[in-house]
């Protein structure tokens, strides 16, 4: 893992695991972070288009040229998947160490 | 007016107060999107709910797409601009301080230590922070900074 990686904020984290799969318009987006979040996270539009600013300018997504009349569809970029990659690997590892400690606390105290 | 402006004249006139770049972007784009969520919300309860949120929103980031505004399009003259207002906000608290400082008042007791504090965090927030920031957006990479500023 790169060790000077710069981890998202979170909104943006899943905006990106919410464009994984296919490219999304706006409210699209809101709805899969929604789901995806168990309802933990509910953007607005200001702070979702705000996070999406902020990701086209790193290069980690993209406008398509898929759109309806009204609707811009955004879709991952390759530095994107890369990205989260590096996010995925750092939650594992993250994940990893939990479990671990949790199980020496668990022998610890029985 | 399109349609949405004219369906959401409020939102649509407060939109005006995110920078004109970012408004050009995604004005239209919050606007759809506001329109698809009330279009799919159920009830009126929900709507309304979902109204304050949108609202709620609307001034902190307004705010932080300010400061990044800011940030972006920084060439020397706006720089001498923006350092002259961090100035300007320096020299108007250290105008405002002996007023503040009560001189006839007694520094004693809660009420004193409370004083104390409410005047420790306006020196450090004005009186010493400004000239910093007009010394980082003048002579340091202010692109960065007001993005840092952002995220606060």
């Amino acid at each position: 893992m790169k060790r000077s990686m710069k981890l998202l904020p979170q909104v943006s984290l899943s905006i990106l695991v919410a464009l994984s799969l296919k490219p999304r318009h706006g409210y699209e987006i809101m709805q899969q972070v929604e789901e995806d979040s168990l309802g933990n996270i509910k953007l607005v539009p200001g702070a979702l288009y705000g996070a999406i600013k902020k990701l086209l300018d790193d290069g980690l997504i993209e406008e398509t040229k898929q759109t309806d009349d009204r609707r811009r569809y955004y879709q991952i970029t390759n530095k994107g998947y890369e990205q989260l990659n590096l996010e995925m690997e750092y939650f594992d590892a993250t994940l990893k160490l939990a479990k671990q400690r949790r199980a020496f606390g668990t022998e610890g105290l029985a | 007016m399109n349609d949405l402006q004219k369906r959401f004249p409020v939102y649509a006139a407060m939109l005006h107060l995110y920078p004109r770049s970012y408004r050009k972007a995604f004005g239209d784009q919050m606007l759809q999107t506001t329109a698809d969520m009330l279009d799919d919300s159920k009830g009126k309860t929900d709507r309304a709910k979902m109204w304050v949120a949108i609202v709620a929103n609307i001034p902190g980031e307004i705010v932080r797409q300010r400061l990044i505004s800011i940030g972006e399009s920084m060439n020397i003259s706006k720089k001498v601009i923006v350092s002259l207002v961090w100035m300007a906000i320096c020299a108007g608290a250290v105008l405002l301080f002996p007023e503040l400082r009560k001189p006839g008042e007694a520094w004693t007791g809660n009420a004193g230590f409370l004083r104390l504090i409410y005047l420790a965090l306006f020196i450090l927030t004005f009186i010493v922070a400004s000239p910093i920031m007009a010394a980082l957006t003048l002579l340091g990479r202010p692109r960065s900074l007001y993005a840092k500023l952002a995220k606060i």
